[in-house]
């Protein structure tokens, strides 16, 4: 359906989509206009930052309860599909997005694939990896050495299996044989499990019931991920903006009931809605946290030298603030030494060293 | 705000908690002016007989443009000085606690402190700013005179006679360990005086301890609930919270005890409220009736509380877990 002014429904949503992920940003004064613009640009891939990309996440909600795993995995990769125009870098899929709540029961031993020679549906995921030039995240029972995992496989751009992460924490259901799952039960993943290496950044992952335990997510933190994918049954709500303000990366969820972009500083970017089961937005990589105080004296100067050659927002929910570079050559890291200021991890950092020195 | 339940009709662990802001009240010229209009603003919360009145940090010289050493500003630990005594009379005269937040001096030392005076005027404790920042720590950057200590990062709780109070200050915020470490000893409500306000950030420390959190900053005022959820917030006609909050209240897990949650409910009827928290999957249950206690319907149901069911699972998961 097209009206006059060729705005089809889908682009209304698209576009609709779009101002939430913009106005959601909540762009520093004076540079809104710029910085919208700059989203449309990167939106059809002419001016990408060199850190920047797209993300993407589809959810589950409206799929389930499904009868059969064919027809799950057909209205996957149709929901996939919505986000294709976007030209993402990444989409994250549900958890067990090939039997999460499919009434047809198969056994364990029929569902698990190999982790390092894609089965039957990591084959056809695979496909919609290379044809559309992304990374996906492809949760789904795995086997190795003769045990079973609850899983996400990150195929890369090729399609091939660029890593694999096995559920830290599932549940007794889980792991007990023939009650959750029919014809055996799960191992849970080791505690520490490794990033996987992009093109554009570190990758972590965390699936579902993780989002009880904070050891996986500092983890993480500690290995320098860029941004964690969270697949999972239940939508985890503020434990994941807890999780990306605390280890300062971001998180893109993809559950059963919602799929949404989490900002380093804890803020939503993006959230799937009734009529848009899609959540996606441009980040940029090359941004850091910084707290309020003492920086807030010294955002005048920066703002006077540097204008819309960086994107500086103030939340008034943390004591955070987001600097991040719009240009391409200027980082953040050396703004922030030209004007002395401390990352927020720097500053607790020094101001830890100062306290212990004093303490008694 | 809510309607006034006198003493007599208050539930067994039903507490009132008032949070007092100093915005509007700052920047002023002398202590004495600052102190007038705190005490001014604490009288509106007074007909709601609060048990505890949370103050901002360092109540009498924060944004106060009067010129004097910490030196003379720092009141003993032991025996009151004159801010000490003048909220000591207010807690006297009110029956109830009051966080007291000013800079005190032990055995030579100057800490940012927040006292906890009793219902009688007397000091049940003392809390020492466990993260100064380090212009506080640092002599003459930030206070003329001399330089603050940071307390221990294991800082006590106080048992009173409505239940275990923990206090951070300010900066406190940014560091975790002592929040966890009230936690682990039992805290049930966080009193929090500050000059920032934190928001989010306190909202995160109440749902990863569950425990109550009243605040009171330069800025705001809030009461937030053991889920995170904010329960009261001052504003621009009120610069105060007065709230009750119910410790008779239980941090569960949904899964898969939901499905018992109809019984329960149709049992006990209004004598309880369960409260769902759809996107985390947790839900709180409280008691509304003196006589019934949360834990004894839990037990009765079979349902862990979240933390017990979070060291259960742990658990099973480390027996399965594949060795390194």
């Amino acid at each position: 359906m097209v009206n006059k002014k060729n705005v089809s429904r889908r682009n209304f949503i698209r576009q609709s989509s779009l101002g939430l992920s913009a106005s959601s940003l909540g762009f520093g004064a004076g540079i809104v206009s710029s910085s919208v613009v700059s989203t449309i640009d990167d939106v059809h891939g002419d001016k990408k930052l060199p850190r920047e990309i797209c993300v993407a996440s589809v959810d589950l909600k409206g799929l389930w309860p499904e009868t059969r795993r064919e027809l799950r995995i057909k209205r996957i990769l149709e929901r996939m599909d919505e986000v294709t125009g976007m030209k993402p870098d990444l989409v994250c899929l549900p958890e067990l997005f090939d039997t999460s709540w499919v009434e047809e029961e198969i056994p364990l031993n029929k569902l698990a694939e190999d982790e390092k020679i894609p089965g039957q549906v990591t084959t056809r995921i695979a496909a919609f990896a290379r044809k559309n030039n992304c990374y996906v995240v492809c949760p789904m029972f795995t086997k190795k050495d003769g045990n079973f995992y609850n899983s996400s496989l990150l195929l890369d751009r090729a399609g091939s299996i660029a890593g694999v992460y096995h559920k830290t924490h599932p549940t007794e259901t889980e792991i007990f044989p023939n009650q959750a799952f029919k014809g055996g039960g799960t191992v849970p993943g080791a505690i520490d499990q490794p990033l996987i290496e992009t093109d554009f950044g570190k990758l972590g992952m965390q699936i579902c019931y993780d989002a009880n335990w904070a050891d996986g997510w500092d983890n993480l933190k500690k290995k320098g991920a860029d941004i964690v994918l969270f697949s999972s049954q239940f939508p985890g709500g503020r434990m994941l903006n807890y999780y990306a303000l605390k280890n300062e990366y971001y998180i893109v969820s993809s559950t059963g009931q919602d799929a949404r972009i989490v900002d380093i500083s804890g803020n939503d970017l993006d959230c799937t809605s009734e009529f848009v089961r899609y959540a996606w937005a441009t980040i940029n990589l090359d941004k850091v946290n910084v707290t309020t105080w003492p920086t807030r004296d010294k955002l005048p100067g920066v703002f006077k030298k540097y204008g819309d050659r960086l994107r500086i927002k103030v939340w008034g929910n943390t004591d955070v603030i987001t600097i991040e570079s719009r240009d391409p050559l200027l980082k953040v890291l050396n703004v922030l030494k030209e004007f002395e200021i401390p990352t927020y991890a720097d500053l607790l950092k020094n101001e830890t060293d100062v306290q212990n020195k004093h303490r008694l | 705000m809510n309607g006034i339940v006198k003493k007599e009709n208050r539930l067994p662990r039903e507490v009132w908690v008032a949070g007092i802001s100093l915005k509007g009240l700052w920047p002023v010229e002398t202590t004495e002016k600052r102190m007038k209009d705190v005490l001014e603003r604490m009288e509106s919360v007074y007909a709601f007989e609060p048990d505890i009145i949370c103050l901002p940090e360092t109540i009498n010289i924060s944004w106060v443009n009067e010129s004097k050493t910490i030196q003379e500003v720092a009141e003993d630990e032991a025996n009151p000085g004159p801010i000490t005594s003048m909220l000591a009379e207010v807690a006297r005269k009110q029956n109830c606690y009051i966080t007291c937040p000013i800079v005190t001096k032990k055995d030579g030392r100057l800490y940012n402190s927040s006292i906890l005076l009793n219902r009688q005027g007397k000091i049940d404790g003392v809390f020492h700013k466990v993260h100064p920042v380090s212009t506080e720590i640092i002599p003459e950057t930030y206070y003329k005179g001399g330089g603050i200590t940071p307390g221990t990062v294991k800082p006590a709780i106080y048992k009173t006679d409505f239940g275990s109070v923990g206090m951070q200050i300010c900066m406190d915020a940014e560091w975790i360990d002592g929040w966890h470490s009230l936690k682990e000893d039992g805290a049930e409500i966080v009193c929090f005086p500050s000059q920032g306000p934190y928001s989010n950030t306190l909202r995160n420390h109440a749902w990863v301890n569950h425990y109550y959190i009243v605040s009171a900053t330069g800025e705001d005022a809030q009461v937030i609930d053991i889920t995170g959820d904010l329960i009261a917030t001052d504003g621009e006609f009120a610069r105060w919270v007065c709230v009750p909050v119910n410790l008779e209240k239980e941090f569960l897990h949904i899964w898969p005890h939901i499905k018992k949650f109809d019984s329960i409910q149709k049992k006990y009827g209004r004598k309880i409220r369960f409260k769902i928290y759809h996107p985390e999957n947790w839900a709180t249950l409280e008691s509304l009736d003196p006589d019934i206690k949360v834990r004894n319907i839990l037990t009765e149901f079979e349902i862990p509380t979240y933390d017990e069911q979070i060291r259960q699972s742990a658990s099973t998961q480390n027996k399965y877990r594949l060795k390194p």
